[in-house]
């Protein structure tokens, strides 16, 4: 055996921790930016907006089409209404998003994170800002390295001060998608105006009425400033874990932006490449002009690979295609495409797609079950509802008469936006019959046919005491199913709940 | 050694260090904020264990700039949740129980207040479900029709607020004397006749009982009548807390008549007007009422 070498150590020179370079995309023009536009555009116009549609559902009930009522524990959204109980609604919503990520993903690869992603929009914003008012990427980077003068200064708070305005509209946007939006910008309006009343005459300004409001829109434009702002790419890099999911969910068939150094290389500048040609030795179509890295919005270099930092946006593909167009070569040096499509060609094969693979077919088939079930549900969705608790200590009590009582608590439910009222009676064992229906000691009237009439005021539920009595000689029962219903006495509805009367029986 | 060395394969740096002769590692550094992160933790924990409760030194710990303690959180939530239901309190106090039984939300307060009552006071003899603890036990069921003081809601909350024979000056008083023994009325033959007597009413047997000469004692001898009734019906309002002996409810148990009969029974129930308020009172009988045995 030899001897382990020894451990060499070169530590003076190695930087465990990484200054954040600051990246400064450059402004591109091509298919792919415009489709960003398009979505950026439509997708934070719909955030923007959205609160402020309204939904008539009569009286009683919120307006708004949008709404998440924490205090009221009530979720709206269009015509849909959620109670706490539904709220596996929101893992049905949850897993249709996740699904419908997993095939994008499976087709095309990180789609998301190039267009849709809220981090992606808001810092495409950003940077359209930063690049309106410090000019495109050179002029940025001049900047950054230019003494703190005043026409830095002014730019800088400029920007900065832009940022901030976009991030407090930012926040405020998402609180009022939990309170009335109408009422909420007026309150908040009020709040400001009070404030600089009392600025403007030397008071000491008063705790603002709308507290709760202004603490969170400061926390999310806080988040918003900083993640857009400042972080940026940071936040793909090593905050993100869809990068690392990815690679879980996409395989060597996923479409990704691929740089084609089967045509690429090898690389070289024109001139450079003259001189090879002259030679006689090969030249690929890549150019070295690097626009396809300082377009990209994380700095990554395409040509390396697929990698982890790239957020498959194709701002790259219409920086490359530019360049082709002007050095009159083919576009599309860099692509949608697949490292197997790359080795397929230089072995001189034909290039393949196939979006359609038991991959993409499973997640399909899942995303179309999982749409369909929560339609269905949603569709039959009980806007009533009765449930019965059997009483556990004690199942059943003997009278000393003879008869056998049992106890249950009865809930009612009516989640409609009208009062309703209700006739209980039982189907069970022969002689059982509902003796009392009670809250506490409130005791319910009967109907003229002597049935509890139980009313139930509207987006409400009722807890009721009900007492069922199987009379004496009937009462030789162990256990015997019992039903419960309960009759709309207006529509004639009737609902039904299952369970069972216990008595001592053998 | 101030170079840079790069892997070939990955082109990364290398931090140099070799293991196996040509194991390297790779140089992948971490973004400076991240280590900026890690010292802002750093001295929010410093910042942490100086406002709260922290270092444990011998048997004491060093309370905290804030001197907070979970024990004085629990303490405050209770008195916050004792200062929130006062108010319903009140109402339930100063209620008549004519109110009680109109006002929907007062009796369903009654009711969960009364539950929670029983919970912390009464469970232990009558049971979680107030059906008492087992049949014949002697713990009565508080769920069934069968009442010795009175079913109605005055009644029970008068028998929680004097309890029975439990030495209050208004205590819910009778007594079942012990008719056997060396000294008692009865000898062990009429006792079992009695016995069989009064089971018989209810349609039970008692082997080696004759009834006809259990009647007999039962309304002379015995004079069980005074309390229970010539017809065993049980007690009246001169002569309450008798129970009814022809139904098939047995408090000490069906089987235990003969042993009832000579030795006494006389079974207590504190009184609870000094461990109660009386709005507690009122809610505890609330809910006992409404399990489903209240007239």
């Amino acid at each position: 055996m030899s001897e382990p070498a020894a451990v060499q150590r070169n530590d003076e020179h190695i930087t465990l921790f990484a200054e954040q370079e600051n990246i400064h995309p450059l402004k591109v023009s091509g298919t792919f930016r415009k489709l960003k536009w398009f979505f950026l555009v439509n997708m934070l116009a719909a955030y923007y907006i959205a609160p402020f549609l309204r939904w008539d559902r009569g009286p009683n009930a919120p307006g708004q089409a949008i709404l998440f009522d924490i205090p009221n524990r009530r979720f709206y959204m269009g015509p849909i209404e959620i109670w706490p109980q539904e709220v596996y609604y929101f893992t049905g919503v949850l897993m249709v998003a996740s699904l419908l990520l997993f095939l994008t993903t499976a087709v095309a690869g990180r789609v998301w994170c190039g267009f849709w992603c809220p981090q992606t929009i808001w810092t495409d914003l950003f940077v359209m800002v930063e690049r309106w008012i410090e000019g495109d990427r050179r002029k940025r980077i001049a900047l950054d390295k230019a003494p703190w003068n005043f026409d830095k200064i002014r730019k800088r708070v400029l920007k900065h001060s832009v940022w901030i305005v976009i991030s407090w509209w930012t926040g405020g946007a998402l609180v009022l998608y939990f309170a009335d939006a109408y009422q909420l910008v007026g309150g908040l309006t009020t709040d400001v105006t009070t404030f600089l009343g009392q600025i403007f005459s030397l008071q000491i300004p008063t705790m603002p009425v709308y507290i709760t409001a202004w603490v969170w829109i400061s926390i999310f434009a806080g988040t918003t400033y900083l993640l857009a702002g400042i972080a940026r790419e940071q936040v793909c890099i090593y905050m993100c874990p869809w990068p690392r999911i990815q690679a879980a969910l996409t395989d060597p068939e996923a479409l990704n932006v691929t740089y084609r150094y089967d045509r690429g290389e090898p690389r070289g500048s024109v001139k450079k490449q003259q001189k090879v040609a002259a030679t006689g030795a090969a030249t690929g179509d890549c150019i070295d002009c690097n626009q396809c890295v300082w377009v990209c919005p994380t700095g990554t270099d395409i040509r390396l690979g697929m990698q982890l930092s790239c957020i498959n946006c194709g701002l790259c593909i219409d920086a490359c295609n530019n360049i082709m167009a002007k050095v009159g070569r083919p576009t599309g040096l860099i692509a949608f495409d697949t490292d197997l499509n790359i080795e397929r060609r230089m072995k001189g094969d034909q290039n393949s797609f196939k979006p359609v693979r038991p991959r993409t077919l499973i997640y399909l088939v899942a995303l179309l079950i999982a749409i369909g079930l929560m339609g269905w549900s949603l569709m039959n969705r009980t806007v009533t509802g009765i449930n019965v608790l059997h009483d556990r200590n004690p199942l059943y009590v003997e009278e000393g008469d003879g008869s056998v009582m049992n106890g249950f608590t009865v809930r009612m439910l009516n989640m409609e936006r009208k009062n309703r009222r209700f006739t209980l009676h039982v189907k069970g064992p022969d002689g059982a019959k509902i003796t009392k229906v009670s809250e506490g000691m409130f005791v319910f009237k009967k109907s003229p046919e002597g049935l509890f009439i139980v009313n139930v005021k509207p987006d409400t539920t009722r807890e009721l005491r009900v007492i069922v009595v199987l009379r004496a000689g009937k009462a030789n029962v162990r256990s015997e199913p019992l039903t419960f219903f309960a009759k709309d006495l207006e529509t004639g509805e009737q609902l039904s709940r299952s369970d069972f009367f216990k008595g001592p029986g053998q | 050694m101030a170079h840079k060395e790069i892997d070939h394969i990955t082109g990364t740096e290398t931090t140099g260090h070799a293991w196996d002769g040509d194991l390297k590692e790779l140089n992948t550094p971490l973004p400076k904020w991240w280590l900026t992160i890690f010292w802002i933790t750093v001295v929010w924990a410093i910042g942490y264990m100086a406002y709260y409760p922290s270092w444990v030194i011998g048997d004491k710990n060093y309370e905290g700039y804030s001197k907070w303690t979970a024990r004085a959180d629990v303490h405050k939530a209770l008195e916050d949740a004792q200062a929130r239901l006062a108010p319903s309190f009140a109402k339930l106090q100063g209620a008549s129980l004519a109110d009680i039984r109109n006002d929907a939300d007062l009796s369903r307060f009654a009711t969960k207040a009364g539950k929670a009552v029983f919970g912390d006071n009464c469970v232990a003899c009558n049971g979680t479900g107030a059906n008492g603890v087992f049949n014949g036990s002697g713990y009565p069921s508080l769920v069934d029709k069968d009442w010795l003081w009175g079913g109605k809601l005055e009644d029970i909350i008068e028998t929680i607020r004097v309890g029975i024979r439990s030495g209050h000056d208004d205590e819910r008083l009778n007594t079942m004397a012990a008719y056997g023994g060396e000294d008692g009325q009865l000898t062990a033959e009429q006792i079992r006749n009695v016995a069989g007597f009064v089971l018989s009413l209810s349609g039970s047997t008692l082997e080696g009982a004759d009834i006809n000469k259990g009647k007999a004692v039962y309304l002379d001898d015995g004079g069980c009548n005074a309390c229970h009734g010539d017809e065993g019906k049980g007690g009246t309002a001169d002569v309450p807390g008798a129970p009814n002996l022809t139904d098939s409810i047995w408090l000490f148990g069906k089987g235990n008549v003969v042993s009832s009969i000579t030795h006494g029974r006389n079974a207590v129930m504190p009184a609870w007007d000094k461990r109660l308020t009386p709005a507690q009172i009122k809610a505890v009988a609330v809910y006992v009422h409404s399990r489903g045995g209240g007239q």
